[in-house]
């Protein structure tokens, strides 16, 4: 096994797996930022927003969940695949097009699927934060922006790492599926140098361990940032 | 507007792979169950190799996505020899259902192995120490006492492992198995009605979930009294 990854390699494999990690970063970096967005907007809504308009976020939340993400993935790639084409040709754009069009439908589909997770991430974080401080906030005059600023938003996100490091993980795993529409990530790269070595064996152990390699060094990131965070926290 | 002959003809497509899904999903979350069990009595035996074994497998299966290691399954062991030459391994790997099977049970084992340690480590030591000092032996004190408390309290963690092995299932049309995602994608692919495919997909999978769920809603409620 050893020498076949070693022949594998030989061939410049490994390059192409490793930019395939880069792009598979990218894109599991900025659908989650997607989700989170839509994790604390939806987060806000259900907390205080009017009553259908949290029925809408919890339909959300319930129907993403529970429908598979290739399921999802399929609807905006081949929902949005022929309009792309159109306005590709239209503005002259056919390269950019073909390159980037499965990224843009890989975010939108991470970050969907993220922030449905996300919301009641961050509906459990604000509920977290003491309503004491609030009002202790209202009472020495701070405005609305300020109470946000310097009091929400801060244990918010500290309340809530270690249930966004759960979506986050789940989110990086997801992204595998994107290569199903041709985005060229770690297990495109893989299927793509598994077709031309025939060693599929080598190149899909190759994939698994770069996705754990991913996987336990953002976990790490994580460790650091709810130290980093955390540092006012202590009585928690 | 979609017009009644295509919605029949999508219909009638859909629901050819609806069977397969259900199957594939219904007996993934049986061996998972079994795997998930095993593991998780593994995890917590004194034996430190077994722990060990168990804590590795766990980490791993958790730790890459379900679709590499369908496809490590699918398109990477059957290119070992011994697996082509042993027709017990070759009937197993050679067809995309059975390695579909395969390989959600597997992953999915690992997250129910999770819940249901949750579960046992949450049985009070009193219990445990009552059963002893009244004379049960360990079979018995695990069949009466800590099984039955451990699986009330993984219960709910473990209804969200079922959701996820349905959805799972849906990584089976990458190999070439046509379930319910592989007709709706096909469908799609062919330009018909995207929009009403994916709606009627997502209903037939959110009505397995429903389903599914509910049964796990009455044997929590069951198993409360």
């Amino acid at each position: 096994m050893l020498e076949t990854i070693q022949s594998v390699l030989r061939e410049g494999w490994g390059w192409t797996l490793l930019r395939g990690t880069a792009m598979t970063l990218l894109i599991s970096i900025l659908g989650m930022a997607l989700g989170v967005a839509i994790g604390i907007a939806g987060a806000s809504v259900k907390t205080a927003g009017a009553r259908w308009s949290s029925l809408l976020v919890s339909c959300y939340t319930t129907v993403v969940r529970s429908i598979p993400e290739l399921l999802i993935i399929y609807l905006l790639f081949f929902g949005s695949v022929q309009a792309a084409a159109d306005l590709a040709d239209a503005l002259d754009w056919q390269e950019a097009m073909t390159n980037w069009f499965p990224a843009l439908v890989g975010i939108l589909a991470i970050g969907l699927i993220a922030g449905s997770y996300s919301v009641e991430v961050f509906r459990g974080a604000l509920k977290a934060i003491p309503p004491g401080q609030i009002e202790a906030a209202k009472a020495i005059g701070m405005a609305p922006w300020q109470r946000l600023l310097r009091i929400v938003i801060p244990q918010m996100f500290w309340y809530a790492l270690p249930g966004a490091n759960n979506v986050w993980q789940t989110a990086l795993k997801d992204t595998a599926l994107i290569s199903l529409v041709g985005l060229v990530e770690i297990m495109r790269a893989a299927v793509l140098g598994a077709a031309a070595t025939r060693e599929p064996l080598a190149l899909y152990l190759m994939a698994g361990a770069l996705y754990f390699v991913v996987g336990v060094g953002s976990q790490g990131v994580f460790v650091l940032a709810e130290r980093h965070f955390g540092r006012g926290m202590k009585g928690h | 507007m979609i017009d009644a002959a295509l919605f029949q003809h999508t219909v009638v497509n859909l629901f050819q792979g609806f069977g397969l899904s259900v199957y594939i999903g219904l007996t993934s979350i049986f061996l998972a169950s079994l795997i998930g069990l095993g593991l998780a009595l593994m995890r917590m035996s004194p034996n430190a190799l077994a722990s060990r074994f168990s804590f590795v497998y766990s980490t791993c299966f958790r730790g890459t996505p379900l679709l590499v290691q369908l496809f490590i399954l699918y398109y990477g062991i059957g290119t070992l020899s011994f697996v082509r030459e042993s027709p017990a391994l070759w009937w197993l790997f050679s067809d995309g259902g059975r390695c579909a099977v395969l390989a959600i049970a597997l992953n999915s084992g690992a997250y129910v192995s999770e819940v249901l340690r949750g579960g046992f480590q949450s049985v009070p030591r009193g219990q445990i120490e009552a059963a002893k000092a009244c004379g049960m032996s360990a079979t018995l004190r695990f069949r009466r006492v800590v099984f039955p408390l451990a699986i009330r309290q993984a219960l709910p963690a473990y209804s969200n492992e079922i959701v996820l092995v349905i959805k799972g299932t849906s990584l089976a049309s990458t190999i070439a198995v046509m379930e319910l995602t592989g007709h709706a994608k096909r469908l799609m692919n062919q330009n018909y009605a995207i929009i009403e495919t994916f709606i009627l997909a997502g209903m037939l999978y959110l009505m397995i979930n429903f389903f599914l769920l509910a049964c796990v809603h009455l044997l929590e409620r069951r198993l409360k009294h």
